[in-house]
């Protein structure tokens, strides 16, 4: 069986990835993709753990991996809903151009 | 009951009018000059049913309802020797700025309600026995100064000076509360209170760190001393008063102002001796900036309201000299100086305001020959800068007298330096005024200009100088009440070296204990001259150690009733001599005091 | 299981859902007034509230929800609050084009997240509550679809919302890996073995990332103007207040019940962060035109202020947090409430929209000061006395902790600064030039009377906060301090 530090690393890379991609990327929709990436990472942590715990008997962090889909899902719904609509006044998705706000 | 309805009533009268149609412009000014009319009776009326000679705080009552029990706050107000005079004095300032409110027309309603929380917050400062309302009332002036500044303000400068005055004060102000809470961190978590003569207690019978001593006493010091325009942090004032409305000046520098000074007599020194000790000739330093440099710049101004602006900012000076001096002499001094200077500071500004709405101007070197259209005001004019020359006969000069003696014997090089720029200076600045805006020719464009036009508008004046020159001729009825609680004052604020001697500590014990012993006796009954029947026998007590103190010390001297000093016959010379030897034996009182003390558990 | 003790939010749910159903049979014209039904009803389950006891902590769902009394007071908080914005986005029904009842249902669906996270005793509920506030959030801002303000503060705050919780579950998902729960009542026990782990001190600093975010702490506080700003004025409200107090109430729970132990070696670390916060937000606050991106600048000064309550680390600290929050509501709802008035037709929400305010509605231009001034922390207004306990929480820790003397110093400079901001906006109310439209504003009745309310309690909690203190000093002790 693989051991819990591979998934570890694995996690922390992918989380690496995300928070990179949300940083450094000015295109909306990737920024989104690199912050469910990051979350993706902390599921798969969740997992891990989960699965090597002393007591898998008590599904925390399965129970724990089941919301924080399901809201990561809603939150995309929103966010791209959104994304969207302001797609359709700027004519772009790239996130230095919103600055309409100063000060 | 009176001080309650003293404190509230301007409160009440402010709320009052949060009700009334925008549009009437009679009735605001008609319940202000009411109300403070009013609380100047009972004010005057609580002054003279005051019971002189007794140090304890009496007329004690309490507003139930306001403060929070679990920390100890709670809204108690009461008079001693040192804040009777003050409230006095608030109140008839208050009621004589109603009266030169002839420059407001605009706005009336609006004015007269924060005029009128202004007043309450003033009088409600002084009032309070209890540190966290103490800070509380004072506060409430903060922000109605703001408003009247920007909006009834004068000069082009006002929006600048409103702000200056505003971030200043505010400044001080918080300063002076983290050293307020810092104190009362000082006492174990179940003894908690901000009760100002249960601290005193508190302290007088455990000595507070050395450490904490010296931390607090400068946040004070300065806090405090920022609100009352120590040098180098006076500039907010001149500015301030320059563009306040007439009303707002007189109550700021005549009453307001002195909330700091008094901060610093009941509250730094007595429970904070050591500090006090090594930071008071800090303060002693400092005041030289006050009265030397802010003399000098008020030679400089060209504008009658800088002037008075800074000379206020001047007179500030010789009080902290008399609290720095640390002796009864100087401490009554410093006491009578706030009284006499709010009521000064309130005529000039009253006078100044006058001027300028006659005139339409204040520089000094445009206006000549005023006296010939202004005989009225003119004297009044010539009356309040002589007095403020402390000139004999006005309570300026009482006081100032008072605390240079008290001063000369601590600080001697000090006290030279600030006698010759009370007399020089302050003479060269005030009777130059007189002469370049009262004599010369009159030049032909101010024909418009008119006297006062009727009696009830020389009312606000006459009453200033009336007070000014009853408090100078016979200033016994203000020592005679200073004195009692001052002495408790010095005595808490020498007792360093006490401490390591046996029986000091009994004698701070047994002075702070008269407080609270006398204040318990007071609680329960409504404000009564006379001993009462009810515990009598430790009223009594705490009165007879004072009394058995007395005789050791050929007590007769001591007492400012019955030396000659208010005898207004005397040549000036003489009354020097006197008022002196008066000073001298006095600091022995109160070192012998404690071996009187000593004595006084074996009553 | 006890799903009596959460009958309070799934009453709000209810509710919502409710208005929800409404809004399909309600003709078009009356649709806004849906709003005072859900006001109505929010404020029946406020008074319902009043009810409840919760002298001993009781607890539902595995331990994982706890009803006691911090969990009661911030419940009657969170619903007060939401009755004001409600009559709040009634007013401003007109500003929105579509789905208005949509719009009183997610701020009710907002609430019942707000109700949850004051219940929380786990970090399950932590991270589900802090979602269902930040998606409905999202909603929120965006809401007036057509201005462009609107949208970009959506966006903005989706983009750094989002990033907040992945930190947040991230370092959710480290604690449990080395402490194997996620309850707050097991990790209290398990704490001290595991603070020797440095991935659990990683994963503790990773949701005190994602609770920064909430509060707007220094240096998470980037979003806070723009969308305060861009924002619906009810919406900027709630977030102000509702937003801002569920992340102090976490805040708490984490420090204070979940890792006490690890909580005071971080003594420095908080104060590092409240001074901070304080400075920023003042100093940014000094050149703002714009009122409401004043208020936000302002809101993450107050944030570091209650910081210093975090910070103290004692029991008068977080009860002086609970007093402060108390006084930040109604004074918070009073300044957006007359905003909301105020700018109606008024682009950039400029303080010039203000001027001569005192001659169009004395009412408004009363309240609108003494909202600053309370907010400047000037007797007798609520903010005073919160600030007076923060200031005395901290001075009290500094007998134990220099270094709270220089937090001090910082504070008082803040305090002074933001008299500055506060006071010119009393400025333009009262003497500024220049204010072109003088026509009588007219306040309808649900506004004045919320108005009343919140100067009211203004002016109560200032002189009379004898009562709100033993609340605050009697739901703490629910906190391990």
């Amino acid at each position: 069986m693989t051991p819990l530090h591979q998934y570890l690393f694995l996690s922390a890379l992918l989380f690496g990835v995300g928070l990179a991609g949300a940083l450094t990327r000015r295109n909306a929709i990737i920024v989104l993709i690199g912050i469910e990436l990051m979350l993706n990472a902390a599921n798969l942590n969740f997992i891990a753990f989960w699965r090597f715990s002393r007591h898998p008997e008590l599904a925390t962090g399965l129970m724990f991996v089941l919301f924080s889909i399901g809201i990561a899902a809603a939150e995309a719904a929103v966010g791209l809903a959104l994304i969207i609509a302001i797609y359709r006044h700027y004519r772009t998705a790239n996130l230095d151009q919103f600055d309409s706000m100063k000060g | 009951m009176t001080l309650a309805l003293i404190v509230l009533l301007p409160f009440l009268a402010a709320a009052g009018l949060a009700f009334l149609p925008r549009t009437d412009d009679t009735a605001p000014r008609t319940v202000a000059a009411g109300t403070t009319f009013v609380v100047l009776l009972l004010a005057v009326r609580m002054f003279w049913q005051f019971d002189t000679g007794q140090a304890g705080y009496q007329f004690v009552v309490i507003i139930p309802g306001l403060g929070a029990d679990a920390l100890g706050i709670q809204c108690r107000l009461g008079v001693d020797g040192i804040n009777a005079g003050l409230l006095l004095m608030g109140a008839i300032v208050a009621f004589a700025a109603v009266g030169v409110t002839r420059d407001i027309v605009r706005r009336q309603k609006e004015f007269f309600l924060l005029f009128l929380v202004m007043t309450g917050g003033i009088l409600g400062a002084f009032a309070s026995l209890d540190l966290f309302y103490f800070y509380f009332f004072h506060e409430l002036a903060l922000v109605p100064t703001f408003i009247m500044i920007g909006v009834w303000g004068r000069g082009e400068e006002r929006n600048y000076a409103t702000f200056k005055i505003t971030l200043y004060l505010s400044l001080g102000a918080l300063i002076a509360l983290i050293g307020l809470i810092a104190l009362y961190l000082q006492m174990p978590p179940d003894q908690r209170t901000f009760d100002i003569p249960a601290m005193t207690q508190y302290f007088a019978e455990h000595r507070m760190e050395s450490g904490a001593q010296q931390a607090i006493f400068p946040a004070l010091m300065f806090g405090f001393g920022i609100l009352v325009s120590l040098w180098p942090f006076h500039t907010w004032a001149p500015l301030g008063y320059g563009s306040a409305p007439t009303a707002t000046a007189m109550l700021h520098a005549g009453v307001l102002k002195k909330f700091g000074l008094y901060g610093l007599i009941r509250i730094a020194v007595p429970l904070m001796p050591e500090g006090a000790k090594q930071w008071l000739e800090v303060l002693a330093l400092l005041c030289l900036g006050n009265i030397l440099y802010c003399g000098l710049v008020a030679m400089r101004q060209k504008d009658l309201n800088l002037l008075i602006g800074n000379s206020s900012v001047a007179h500030m000076g010789f009080v902290f000299l008399g609290i720095a001096s640390l002796n009864l002499v100087g401490v009554t001094g410093a006491v009578v100086i706030m009284i006499a200077h709010g009521l000064l500071a309130a005529l000039s500004f009253a006078l100044s305001g006058y001027l300028f709405h006659t005139a339409q101007t204040l520089e000094i070197a445009r206006m000549g020959g005023f006296l010939k259209r202004l005989p009225f005001i003119g004297t009044a004019l010539t009356m309040a800068m002589l007095a403020g020359c402390g000139l004999p006969g006005f309570a300026n000069f009482v006081g100032e007298a008072l605390v240079f003696f008290g001063a000369w014997k601590t600080y001697p090089a000090i006290t030279g330096l600030a006698c010759w720029g009370a007399l020089l200076i302050g003479a060269v600045y005030m009777l130059r005024a007189v002469r370049s805006i009262l004599h010369g020719p009159l030049a032909e464009h101010w024909n418009q200009i008119q006297d006062v036009p009727h009696a009830w508008a020389k009312l606000p004046f006459a009453v200033l100088i009336f007070t000014l020159l009853l408090f100078g001729f016979f200033p016994r009825l203000l020592t005679e009440k200073i004195r009692p609680s001052a002495e408790v004052v010095v005595q808490l604020a020498n007792r360093e070296g006490d401490i390591r001697t046996r029986g000091g500590q009994g004698t701070i014990a047994a002075a702070a204990g008269s407080i609270s012993k006398s204040q318990n006796r007071r609680l329960s009954v409504p404000p009564h001259p006379g001993p009462l029947p009810g515990g009598e026998g430790q009223g009594e007590n705490s009165r007879s150690e004072s009394r058995a103190s007395r005789p050791r010390t050929g007590a007769p001297v001591s007492d400012p009733a019955q030396t000659p000093v208010s005898k207004e016959s005397r040549r000036i010379g003489d009354r020097r001599s006197e008022v002196h030897g008066q000073g001298e034996r006095t600091i022995q009182t109160s070192r012998r005091v404690n071996t009187a003390g000593e004595a006084a558990p074996r009553q | 299981m006890n799903l009596s003790l959460s009958i309070l939010e799934f009453a709000v749910i209810g509710a919502g859902l409710a208005i929800l159903l409404a809004d399909l049979w309600t003709p078009v014209p009356q649709k806004r007034n849906l709003g005072y039904a859900a006001a109505a009803a929010v404020g029946l389950i406020f008074l319902a509230s009043m009810l409840m006891q919760a002298a001993a902590p009781a607890y539902a769902f595995e331990k994982m929800y706890v009803l006691d009394g911090l969990a009661l007071f911030f419940k009657r908080f969170f619903l007060f609050a939401a009755v004001i914005v409600l009559v709040m986005s009634v007013e401003f029904a007109d500003r929105i084009e579509a789905g208005i009842a949509e719009y009183y249902a997610l701020i009710m669906f907002a609430l019942a997240g707000m109700m949850f996270a004051a219940s929380a005793n786990d970090f399950i509920l932590v991270f589900v509550s802090l979602e269902l506030i930040t998606v409905t959030f999202y909603v929120l801002t965006s809401f007036q679809r057509g201005r462009l303000h609107s949208l970009e503060a959506g966006v903005k705050y989706l983009i750094l919302g989002a990033l907040a919780s992945a930190f947040l579950v991230y370092g959710i998902a480290l604690v449990f890996g080395v402490a194997n729960t996620t309850n707050f009542g097991e990790l209290m026990g398990s704490a001290r073995v595991a603070s020797a782990r440095p991935v659990f001190l990683l994963g503790l600093l990773l949701v005190l990332v994602g609770l920064g975010f909430k509060i707007a702490a220094f240096p998470f506080q980037i979003w806070a103007p723009d969308v305060y700003q861009g924002s619906p004025a009810p919406t900027t409200a709630f977030l102000a207040v509702g937003s801002k107090a569920a992340g102090f109430i976490l805040l708490l729970r984490v420090l204070f019940s979940a890792v006490p132990e690890i909580t005071v070696n971080w003594t420095k670390l908080l104060m590092v962060i409240a001074g901070m916060t304080i400075l920023y937000g003042n100093l940014c606050a000094i050149p703002q035109r714009n009122l409401k991106r004043l208020l936000g600048y302002s809101s993450i000064a107050h944030a570091g202020y209650m910081l210093l309550g975090v910070a103290a680390m004692n029991s008068a600290g977080s009860s002086a947090i609970l007093y402060y929050l108390g006084a930040y509501l109604f004074t918070v709802l009073a300044a957006f409430t007359v905003i909301c008035v105020v700018m109606r037709g008024v682009e950039g929400d400029d303080i010039s929209a203000v001027a001569g305010l005192h001659q169009r509605s004395p009412l408004l231009a009363a309240s609108l000061s003494l909202a600053m001034v309370s907010l400047a922390g000037i007797p007798p207004l609520a903010g005073f006395f919160g600030k007076f306990l923060l200031l005395k929480a901290v001075v009290e820790k500094g007998a134990t902790q220099p270094g709270c003397y220089w937090l001090i110093a910082v504070a008082i400079l803040g305090v002074v600064i933001s008299l500055y901001y506060y006071l010119g906006v009393v400025r333009a109310i009262y003497w500024s030039k220049g204010s072109a439209e003088l026509s009588d504003i007219k306040v309808s009745w649900p506004i004045q009377v919320s108005l009343y309310a919140c100067i009211a309690a203004m002016f109560y909690l200032g002189l009379f906060p004898d009562r709100l203190v033993n609340i605050a000093m009697e739901a703490v002790k629910a906190l391990k301090l």
